[in-house]
């Protein structure tokens, strides 16, 4: 009996802590310091324009994260869906940038997410670091190779008129003259986040 | 950069004021129509342009949803070669202007951020000592230059034309201290003064699903295809934008848009400064007024 008591005493310490450790990592991010503030009035999930799709709504996503649900959290489908519209971050009325914590989840989810959308987000932050500025073509045709190089067909029609009305150019995008300068920004980011 | 004038509008706006400009990359490629409409607007409003030189992608909201820290880094970037030449930022892109302002926030005070960030600069021997003026176009011609002389300089009032006017998200948000978070009305005003008539628009700042229309494409079709109904539902002729992102989603993927819900809807998605720049006299093909998928040159034609 005294066994059982101390396996239960355990599993509630260690539910604490976990909560009490998400919560720490979130404050580390910008605007992750006043999730803890949350109660639960869901303006956000209401302000959402994408809520109805989400399996998880944004309301219930704050309430996970309090409970320490890390890994539920970051498996979620909510952050990828958030469009980064900031209405529930000016309605919130604890003051919580909803939008800022969204980031914050899909910075911490990218490392291991296997999805389209951490892909694109990849091959964006990839892209810009080769030629210093974002090249629609380039960005498109690196990330259907990524992901999927059959829907370079299917991208095919609305490339080509997109190409007739000169709003994408096939001529090879060109790296800024402060390339070098951006490759060193993100070896300096690399090395901070790494040492961090 | 070299700045058009309208015809007849040399001399007029009186002494000129001066920002750097920030195009961002969607104005020299998707957008082109909206860069050379804003510059040739501001030139002939009084208002010089300056580009940036060298800059780089603010990131948008792909890095922060990758990289915290880079997500801050390069934007700042931007922000310490402006801050270099002590002028107010002029930007254009909505999704630029939300990104260079949160990089902007963390110069605001003490904070680990403005360290982690000033120590990413200081390794490129760059540095951001206090926060630029960051400003929308939108709110340069109304703020700075004013109604009174966009008025004033309007050669064609395009009257009896019927415009939805679309924000989006992040002209209005998070940052809203030029104006209403969920119904701001700049826009309105600059194209009222052109002389258009601004139908009324509840969705104006109702997201259209920005870059998610790459990753999440049915729900964001479906966000698109309510914006589009109550724009036509309202009568407008076409929609006005601020926004490289709205008009790609709007524009673009209008006929998928049709054939996936059966719609039918055919209205031109134009940036506000292409209207003002026609009004203000400037050539329809100058303004790029057929760059579109829905060219909006039918509407325009009356009043050529």
């Amino acid at each position: 009996m005294e066994q059982a008591e101390a396996r239960a005493l355990e599993v509630i310490r260690q539910d604490a802590l976990d909560a009490s450790a998400f919560l720490d990592e979130l404050a580390g991010f910008p605007g992750g310091d006043k999730v803890k503030n949350c109660m639960q009035c869901g303006v956000c999930t209401a302000s959402c324009p994408l809520s109805f799709k989400m399996t998880e709504t944004p309301r219930k996503i704050m309430e996970m994260i309090k409970a320490g649900l890390r890994d539920q959290v970051l498996a979620s489908d909510t952050m990828w869906y958030c469009a980064s519209c900031y209405a529930c971050s000016v309605r919130c009325p604890q003051g919580i940038s909803m939008a800022d914590v969204m980031y914050a989840l899909r910075t911490i989810a990218i490392k291991t997410a296997r999805n389209l959308s951490a892909a694109f987000y990849q091959t964006f932050k990839d892209s810009v670091r080769r030629y210093g500025r974002m090249h629609e073509s380039d960005l498109m045709i690196r990330f259907a190779l990524r992901t999927n190089p059959l829907s370079l067909l299917k991208m095919g029609p609305l490339g080509l008129r997109m190409l007739m009305k000169g709003k994408l150019s096939l001529v090879p995008p060109t790296a800024i003259r402060g390339a070098r300068e951006i490759a060193k920004l993100y070896e300096k980011v690399a090395e901070m986040e790494g040492g961090a | 950069m070299k700045v058009a004038t309208a015809p007849g509008t040399e001399g007029q706006a009186g002494a000129a004021t001066r920002f750097s400009f920030f195009p961002g990359c969607s104005l020299h490629t998707t957008a082109r129509e909206y860069l050379d409409s804003v510059v040739a607007v501001m030139g002939a409003l009084g208002v010089e342009l300056e580009e940036l030189d060298d800059w780089n992608c603010c990131g948008a909201t792909a890095l922060s949803s990758a990289d915290m820290l880079l997500s801050y880094a390069l934007p700042a970037r931007n922000l310490a070669m402006v801050s270099e030449l002590g002028l107010p930022l002029a930007v254009a892109c909505n999704s630029c202007f939300v990104t260079l302002s949160r990089a902007n926030s963390v110069f605001r005070s003490e904070g680990p951020w403005r360290a982690k960030v000033n120590e990413v600069l200081a390794a490129l021997g760059r540095k951001v000592s206090k926060p630029v003026e960051i400003r929308h176009v939108l709110h340069i011609l109304r703020d700075t230059v004013g109604l009174d002389r966009i008025r004033a300089a309007v050669k064609r009032p395009l009257a009896g034309l019927k415009v939805a006017p679309y924000y989006g998200c992040q002209l209005s948000r998070p940052r809203h201290e030029f104006s209403d978070p969920e119904f701001p009305t700049e826009m309105d005003e600059v194209l009222a003064v052109a002389g258009c008539e601004v139908v009324r628009f509840d969705r104006k700042t109702k997201c259209c699903g920005g870059a998610l229309m790459t990753t999440k494409e049915d729900v964001v079709l479906e966000i698109n295809e309510q914006l589009l109904r109550e724009a036509a539902t309202r009568g407008a002729d076409l929609i006005a934008v601020c926004c490289p992102m709205c008009q790609m989603n709007l524009d673009a993927y209008q006929g998928k848009i049709n054939s996936r819900f059966g719609t039918r809807y055919e209205l031109p998605v134009v940036y506000f400064s292409q209207l003002l720049g026609f009004a203000l006299g400037f050539d329809e093909a100058v303004m790029g007024l057929a760059r579109g998928f829905v060219p909006a040159t039918k509407h325009l034609r009356k009043y050529a």
